[in-house]
């Protein structure tokens, strides 16, 4: 008797381990990607749009973002997207780059059956990049995951020429134009409290009159170094510029003082100047 | 003739637990057991998603015992409105076995062991998928003579209920299961093994065995 009672524990514990899967979560077809500078840390883009061949507009609506999942056709080795949009890596207004891009993805998809109440769900591994015209692609993790993390990097080259000016107070600019472009830059008719602003890497000064809304006109001057080499492979040549200075007698805001002497991507704040 | 021999041996057995001689164990084997998985026996007239079958033996070199298994699976699921599946395949176990009774009259078994065990199966698919972004398709796929490994380690009971026939149980823990290339269909389930997206899996046998003598039962030896 005490050995049925042991074998009939036994049977009764093997019943309980028959599990079932649950449903939740069962796909992992959105492939996490991330926009970043090289040598630099995390860009921020503004998708206007975000289409596939097959799918049309991925994106519900345009977005600001550092992110996003891309959704993988299931049905399919391979999924093509075209980024729209243009990159804002800072608060402050400044000269738009555009984001127009392809990427090309190619994957292993392959269906799965899990159980009668889930049905079938669909496991992606193998994820690559046959071809993109983004500068430069990392793959973190070839295997979307769900909930999605990163699994792509996807670079751009950084700006090396836009000074980064911080107003202490607020200030309603008309125009902004450039000396040596010869020519009104910005039509900005807005206030601003910061903005990015282009240094001539030509030479080594840029002088920029401001059009404030009551028609009074500021003249900023600034001096630098520039510097032309190749930091980064994908990016090839590029001019550098750093000792940044204002040059006093040129120059007519109240006070500008330099908080930083060098350009980043991202920006950090060059030039402080009360309006 | 058999069966007297073999209840004569037991008798044999306790008096010789009274003995202080130390006798050396004889490794050569005793007896066949031969048995069947009942789990697998009852599920498959009540289980419709279920149809197998298992065979075990072993053979015993004094308390270790040699195990062989060979079963079947078959697995057929409805998924309403979504998939059909089938999975059909067999497979086989080899390993050992070590008794941790060493003393027992019976020669009753609670031990712990080692298998590797290979499948082969075919499964089949009909599956209408429904993405949101990409739409809706219908899919026939297949994965053919799929070949599968893993480890088992196990451990159980052997207990002789009468005469020739005993009783068992194993739990295994299946582990480090390995597959061939299947391209365009994942594998959902592995006949031998469960769920092919488990990292590790329990499995149960309960089984009903007779043990074929194939000659006398040496004395149980005298440890001191």
């Amino acid at each position: 008797m005490k050995r049925l009672s042991w074998f009939f524990l036994f049977s009764i514990v093997a019943v309980s381990c028959l599990d079932q899967p649950d449903c939740y979560q069962l796909n992992n077809n959105y492939l996490g990607v991330v926009f970043k500078i090289i040598g630099g840390g995390t860009d921020r883009v503004y998708l206007s749009s975000v289409q596939s061949p097959g799918a049309g507009e991925v994106l519900e609506k345009p977005l600001v973002t550092t992110e996003i999942g891309l959704p993988l056709n299931p049905y399919a080795s391979e999924t093509s997207f075209l980024f729209s949009g243009y990159y804002a890596p800072a608060d402050a207004p400044g000269p738009e780059l555009l984001l127009e891009k392809a990427l090309n993805l190619s994957y292993l998809a392959r269906v799965q059956f899990v159980s009668e109440d889930c049905g079938e769900r669909h496991v992606f591994t193998d994820v690559a990049v046959p071809s993109t015209d983004f500068d430069s692609v990392r793959i973190l993790n070839s295997v979307p995951t769900n909930p999605t993390t990163t699994n792509l990097e996807l670079f751009r080259c950084p700006r090396t020429n836009l000074v980064y000016v911080d107003f202490l107070s607020d200030v309603i600019v008309k125009t902004i134009s450039v000396r040596e472009l010869s020519g009104t830059l910005f039509t900005v008719n807005d206030t601003i409290s910061s903005i990015l602003l282009p240094l001539v890497q030509e030479r080594d000064t840029t002088t920029f009159d401001f059009v404030y809304a009551n028609e009074a006109t500021r003249t900023l001057m600034v001096s630098y170094r520039t510097t032309t080499r190749q930091r980064f492979e994908f990016c090839g040549e590029q001019t550098f510029i750093d000792r940044i200075t204002n040059v006093a007698g040129e120059t007519n805001f109240a006070t500008v003082t330099v908080k930083e002497d060098s350009i980043y991507d991202l920006p950090r704040i060059n030039l402080e100047i009360t309006p | 003739m058999t069966l007297c021999f073999v209840s004569r041996a037991d008798g044999q057995d306790d008096d010789k637990d009274k003995d202080t001689v130390k006798i050396k164990p004889s490794y050569m084997p005793t007896g066949v057991r031969v048995g069947t998985d009942l789990i697998s026996f009852v599920r498959t007239p009540i289980d419709d998603t279920f149809n197998g079958w298992e065979f075990n033996a072993d053979v015993d070199f004094y308390r270790y015992f040699l195990a062989i298994d060979y079963g079947h699976w078959e697995r057929n699921f409805h998924s309403e409105g979504q998939a059909d599946y089938s999975n059909t395949g067999n497979y086989w176990r080899i390993g050992a076995d070590v008794n941790f009774l060493k003393k027992d009259p019976d020669r009753n078994m609670f031990f712990l062991g080692l298998r590797y065990a290979r499948s082969t199966f075919t499964e089949r698919m009909t599956v209408r998928s429904d993405d949101p972004v990409w739409g809706t398709l219908d899919q026939f796929v297949a994965n053919q003579n799929v070949p599968a490994g893993w480890v088992e380690l196990t451990t159980g009971l052997r207990v002789r209920i009468w005469r020739i026939f005993w009783l068992g149980y194993t739990a295994r823990l299946k582990f480090a299961l390995k597959m061939g290339d299947t391209p365009v269909m994942l594998p959902s389930d592995v006949p031998g093994y469960g769920r092919a997206d488990k990292d590790s899996y329990w499995g149960f046998n309960y089984q009903l065995f007779i043990r074929i003598p194939v000659r006398k039962t040496p004395p149980l030896p005298t440890l001191k």
